[in-house]
């Protein structure tokens, strides 16, 4: 919100410091975020007197000006302006000075003539759409006084961010009020007193109400033989200074008032009104109105109206209606001062995506007890600045009267939960500036009742706040307190606990891949692309793009649009993991989504570092599988781990399911090449994502359990097999563990050799024979390993080279 | 033929002037090993000579043994001189190792800077004995806003622009929600931290719609707001430095009262308003700037998840992990966490134990 400091001190004396202002204003909660001068582009501007005016010798349109702006010399300046004459005061722009659009004055030559800067109009200072002719300054001014000084302009201007509970400082009374309490200034409340000015004539205009709730009052005032022209140009100006826009003196004033006192107004012409009546009632069926701005809107048919008798004339709380508009030929004015529901006006306003000053403040609730001065100032004004006939009296309808509310107060429990070294006293008066009525209640308490502008201080926990904010929280002592915990353990956490997760990211950071973090949100068309069917899609109802309006059930899409952005960047061997949810439709779960950990990997481009000794190789699947291995050993958990290759994923190519007790937990492989332009890939990528969520599971309960080594010497020996092309190493494993041979410790694959254009692979297995109470002799072992090899042979269709 | 012990003793004095013939025309290491072979080895000189020995003379066996050995001795310390020697010489030639070439090169893993900076908040957190709790991304409206006293068609709902996936479900839009599942799951004393992704519908320069929060709280008996401001003194001062000034001012939160905004002193221009000559654009000139929204825990909310206000009191606080991080570290674009450029990666190599 906007607040000129000029005009909050016409309101309360405040005599200090503009920054100090600033500060008291942040420190009680209404943070001044930015302090501006509004007219800051026109300070270059200053007055000059107009000593001559005559034609300019070569154009019949221009004059040519001597213009005094106290500098001794009288400059000659060309002016084009119809109005410009001899003896008028007028807004200079001398050579060097700025326009606003950050235009500056030369010295030009126009048709002969030099002219030194430049007589300005309004519309060319920013201070109105007049452009018919130069601005004239009325008043005794010296010339070469900067503008912005004669004019008395509002040049310093908080810009405040109002939190939702203040909407008693939604204007400049508001704020005053804050000023007055906290520097103890008096208050000085514009004037209102319309009585003396009222004619015999009443006003009169029956006023119904359907629903108490949804306006608790609506109050109306007339006024007569109103002259519809420019407002003031105080006023004007200093509408533009708060970014309103002036129209003409009615609408002007009730704009004015508003910023003013907080509470919107609308004026409606009165002759445009069919029948004499007006009425608050819903639209009770889906309507088109036409609001002021001449859009026309689709209503909903709980939207709140204000009618006459034939027809909505306006939306209430939010805007008038076009048919009713003030403009220049009214003379009749309808003045409407009411309280609407906040609720309903937020949701009608949310619902067409409109946001008023009006229903800005009708939504955070207005004052209902201050709402007949407010409609009394702006009669009072459009009198002072529109002439015409004030009529007697108010018409009102009042079906919901507002009750103040009474606060049962401890200011011990004050004192305590702030932890504030201050007495009872000093509470009761904090909450007494702020203008709340205090009294006494039997049990030692105090029956607190706030003004009624203070729609915010509802419980004794708001009047603890207001007692906090005025103490100053910066005072509290900082203590640390003693924290004393449950013997239970953890208490709520979803799914996998933090820890693990950390673990884990810990372990691949370890491995040398580095962590992203992505979106959740992607294309439903990527996941469509990549394969994914779409049945357990979570869709965004409102996404901020297409391109993030479905939860992704894959979280390798993250790591692979990484991959994407790190190549188009020129940046190579990239290496990648990340840890976050897939989210999967789930109709048994409390929120219809099933939310899962996933980690993911990808690898691409070179397995070693640039580097004189190593070799240049790409990655490949087993790079990853032994990654994927190395977690399951770390986590205690290799031997849950299986693998199988049914080619269930499109988008891999040489691709694996990851199986964790035959449960299927991820998968594992290349990208397939069809899926390389979409990703930018050139050459290889391997990726994998597994279920974090089932890892852990498997993982939480498991102890390790330390065992005991033999102590007697491992004898080695080696052998060579000829294996069809089909048959897998895990089947040769299975084989060797169901040959049971005792003494059998490990076996492992030392050599894999494929003979080109052969449909044969040559297999050399390293086999560690040992017994754990003796040592073996050569002779046995020799033994031991040559039924091994027989037992091969029998089982499975190999053959030795 | 060896005979005697004298003739014995005669040839072992032969070995060793033969020896040290030989040794003093060595050169490399490689011929001081043929050497050693030569003199020493199985069927070397030296046990050519002791072959005689089971022939001497039953009381001169033994002398003639020792002699043996000391020869023996006296040839070993030679040849371990000579090969220190020899070391030396090749040592200090010219050769083709160079000490310069670069290491064999480890792929350098790292953390992404924010779970770095989660991990490091967390972890001071832990050290007070708050503990870690994780909830669901995707939330019921009961738990994002109704139970956070922000009922339905109140101004409150406008400081979140929400994303919804149906009427009564979205994506959270703070790790508030974790406050309403720990305590209904459990009885005061509370004392945790949960951090997590938070979404929004909002997206510029200065917002993404996913970002991360880390909600922290504490419910037990007289927890007042001096608590409060000593928690989080502690915590600025361990994440930024024992010189950050924190500042406390009164905000606005649904779900808490008194509700405060927390500012720090601009760690970039050390809270002078300044760089240099030039103005600060992080604190805008201030020397502040806001870095958490806390508060007291609003009555309402312990009402709705069944704890008595009166009997207990708590406060609550929120901060979001992507501001602290660029802060800590300088980072002036917010997009830069989700591009995951290696370039920017590369710059977090350290990681928080
Ligand atoms: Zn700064």
């Amino acid at each position: 919100m906007l607040l000129s400091v000029k005009w909050l001190k016409e309101i309360t004396p405040y005599e200090g410091e503009v920054n100090k202002l600033a500060h008291v204003l942040t420190m009680l909660g209404l943070e001044v975020e930015e302090i501006f001068n509004p007219f800051e582009e026109i300070s270059d501007i200053i007055v000059g007197y107009v000593v001559e005016c005559g034609k300019h010798p070569n154009a019949d349109k221009l004059k040519l000006c001597k213009v005094d702006i106290a500098q001794g010399e009288l400059l000659d300046v060309v002016c084009g302006a119809p109005n410009v004459e001899k003896g008028q005061l007028i807004a200079f722009a001398p050579v060097g000075a700025k326009l606003p659009g950050n235009i500056k004055i030369k010295k030009a030559k126009i048709r002969g003539q030099t002219s030194y800067g430049m007589i300005c109009s309004e519309m060319e200072l920013g201070l109105s759409d007049d452009h018919s002719g130069i601005m004239v300054i009325k008043g005794n001014i010296q010339p070469g006084t900067k503008l912005i000084d004669a004019l008395d302009l509002d040049t310093c201007v908080f810009d405040i961010g109002m939190t939702p509970n203040r909407a008693d400082c939604l204007s400049v009374l508001g704020v005053a009020r804050e000023v007055a309490a906290y520097f103890d200034l008096p208050l000085n409340i514009p004037p209102c007193d319309v009585e003396k000015f009222e004619q015999e004539k009443k006003c009169e205009i029956p006023i119904e109400i359907e629903d108490p709730d949804d306006c608790p009052l609506y109050m109306a005032r007339i006024l007569e033989d109103v002259k519809i022209k420019p407002s003031p140009d105080w006023m004007k100006y200093r509408l533009v200074a708060m970014g309103v826009r002036p129209i003409n003196n009615v609408v002007d004033i009730t704009n004015y008032v508003l910023l003013e006192l907080g509470h919107p107004l609308h004026g409606f012409d009165m002759d445009l009104l069919k029948g004499h009546k007006i009425r608050v009632q819903r639209a009770k069926k889906e309507l088109e109105f036409t609001t002021l701005d001449g859009k026309q809107r689709r209503l909903s048919k709980d939207a709140l109206l204000i009618w006459d008798s034939e027809r909505p004339i306006a939306l209430a709380g939010i805007m008038g209606g076009y048919e009713s508009e003030i403009n220049e030929n009214t003379k009749n004015v309808l003045l409407e001062c009411a309280i609407f529901s906040p609720p309903l006006i937020r949701r009608t306003a949310r619902r067409l995506g409109i946001s008023t000053e009006a229903s800005y403040r009708f939504e955070r609730g207005v004052d209902q007890l201050g709402a007949e001065n407010v409609i009394n100032r702006a009669a009072y004004l459009i009198h002072r600045f529109g002439g015409g006939q004030i009529l007697k009296g108010i018409s009102k309808n009042e079906p919901k009267k507002f009750k103040l509310k009474n606060i049962p107060f401890r200011p011990k429990r004050a004192i305590s939960l702030l932890s504030i070294d201050a007495k009872s006293e000093y509470c009761l008066n904090i909450l007494n500036r702020l203008g709340c009525e205090i009294l006494p209640t039997d049990d030692g308490k105090y029956q607190v009742t706030p003004p009624s502008f203070r729609l915010d201080l509802e419980r004794e926990i708001d009047l603890v706040e207001e007692v906090g904010r005025f103490y100053g929280l910066e005072k509290i002592p900082a203590t640390l307190p003693r924290i004393t915990k449950s013997a239970i353990g953890r208490t709520c956490t979803h799914g996998v606990p933090y820890e693990f997760l950390y673990k884990i990211k810990q372990w691949a950071r370890g491995l040398g891949l580095q962590e992203c973090v992505t979106y959740s949100f992607v294309d439903k068309d990527e996941l469509i692309f990549l394969g994914e069917d779409g049945s357990e899609f979570v869709p965004v109802a409102n996404p901020l793009s297409k391109d993030q309006d479905t939860m992704r059930t894959l979280v390798v899409t993250g790591v692979l649009n990484a991959l994407k952005t790190n190549i188009h960047n020129f940046n190579q061997d990239i290496r990648l993991f990340e840890i976050a949810r897939a989210f999967y439709k789930d109709l048994y779960s409390e929120t219809g989504v099933r939310e899962i950990n996933k980690l993911t990997m990808a690898l691409h481009g070179n397995r070693y570092p640039t580097n004189w000794s190593l070799p240049r190789q790409s990655w490949d699947f087993y790079d990853l599988k032994g990654m994927v291995e190395n977690l399951f050993k770390i986590l205690g958990i290799y031997d849950k781990l299986k693998l199988t290759s049914t080619n269930k994923y499109n988008f891999l190519d040489k691709g694996a399911e990851i199986l964790i007790n035959n449960i299927e937990i991820g998968f594992l492989g290349t990208l397939r090449k069809k899926y390389h332009k979409q990703y930018h890939v050139k050459t290889g990528v391997v990726l994998a994502e597994l279920d974090i969520d089932k890892i852990y599971s498997e993982y939480k309960d498991k102890q390790i359990q330390f065992i005991a080594w033999s102590k007697y010497p491992p004898v080695f020996r080696d052998m060579t097999i000829v294996c069809p092309e089909g048959l897998t190493y895990e089947e040769i494993r299975h084989c060797l563990e169901s040959s049971k041979s005792q003494l059998l410790e490990e076996v492992d694959l030392i050599d894999l050799y494929i003979p080109e254009n052969s449909q044969e692979k040559r297999i050399t297995l390293r086999m560690t024979y040992r017994d754990p109470k003796r040592t073996l002799t050569d002779r046995e072992v020799d033994k031991v390993h040559s039924n091994l090899g027989k037992y091969l042979l029998e089982h499975l269709p190999v053959r030795f080279p | 033929m060896v005979r005697n012990a004298k003739e014995f003793l005669k040839k072992l004095e032969e070995l060793k002037s033969k020896f040290s013939e030989s040794i003093g025309k060595i050169n490399s290491i490689k011929e001081l090993e043929e050497l050693k072979v030569k003199f020493l080895g199985r069927k070397g000189e030296l046990a050519k000579i002791m072959k005689a020995l089971p022939g001497l003379a039953k009381e001169d066996k033994p002398m003639a043994g020792k002699a043996g050995n000391e020869t023996k001795n006296w040839i070993e310390d030679l040849l371990a001189q000579k090969k220190e020697i020899l070391e030396q010489t090749e040592m200090s030639k010219p050769s083709s190792f160079d000490h310069t070439l670069p290491g064999r090169e480890i792929w350098s893993g790292s953390l992404h800077p924010i779970t770095i900076t989660i991990q490091e908040i967390c972890s001071v957190f832990v050290s007070l004995g708050y503990e870690i709790v994780t909830g669901p991304e995707i939330e019921t409206d009961f738990y994002n806003f109704e139970a956070l006293n922000i009922p339905k068609d109140h101004p409150a709902r406008d400081m979140q622009d929400t994303l919804y996936i149906s009427d009564n479900i979205l994506l959270r839009t703070h790790t508030s929600p974790l406050q309403i599942r720990t305590m209904l799951n459990t009885k005061p004393p509370v004392a945790a931290i949960a951090p997590g992704k938070v979404y929004r519908r909002d997206s510029d320069l200065t917002h993404s719609p996913m970002f991360h929060q880390i909600e922290g709280f504490l419910v037990d008996k007289d927890v007042n707001m001096g608590d409060l401001r000593g928690t989080l003194t502690y915590f600025v001062q361990h994440i930024f430095s024992k010189d950050t000034k924190v500042r406390f001012r009164p905000s606005f939160f649904p779900f808490t009262e008194p509700s405060a905004e927390v500012d720090i002193s601009c760690v970039i221009c050390n809270g002078t308003g300044f760089v240099g000559n030039e103005p600060c654009r992080v604190c805008k000139q201030t020397g502040f700037v806001e870095i958490l929204g806390c508060g007291l825990i609003d009555p309402k909310v312990f009402e709705s998840v069944g704890y008595d206000p009166e009997a207990y009191s708590g406060f609550a606080f929120g901060l979001g992990v992507e501001r602290v991080a660029m802060l800590k570290y300088g980072i002036n674009d917010l997009r830069l966490f989700f591009e995951n450029d290696t370039r920017f990666l590369n710059q977090f190599l350290d990681f928080p134990v």
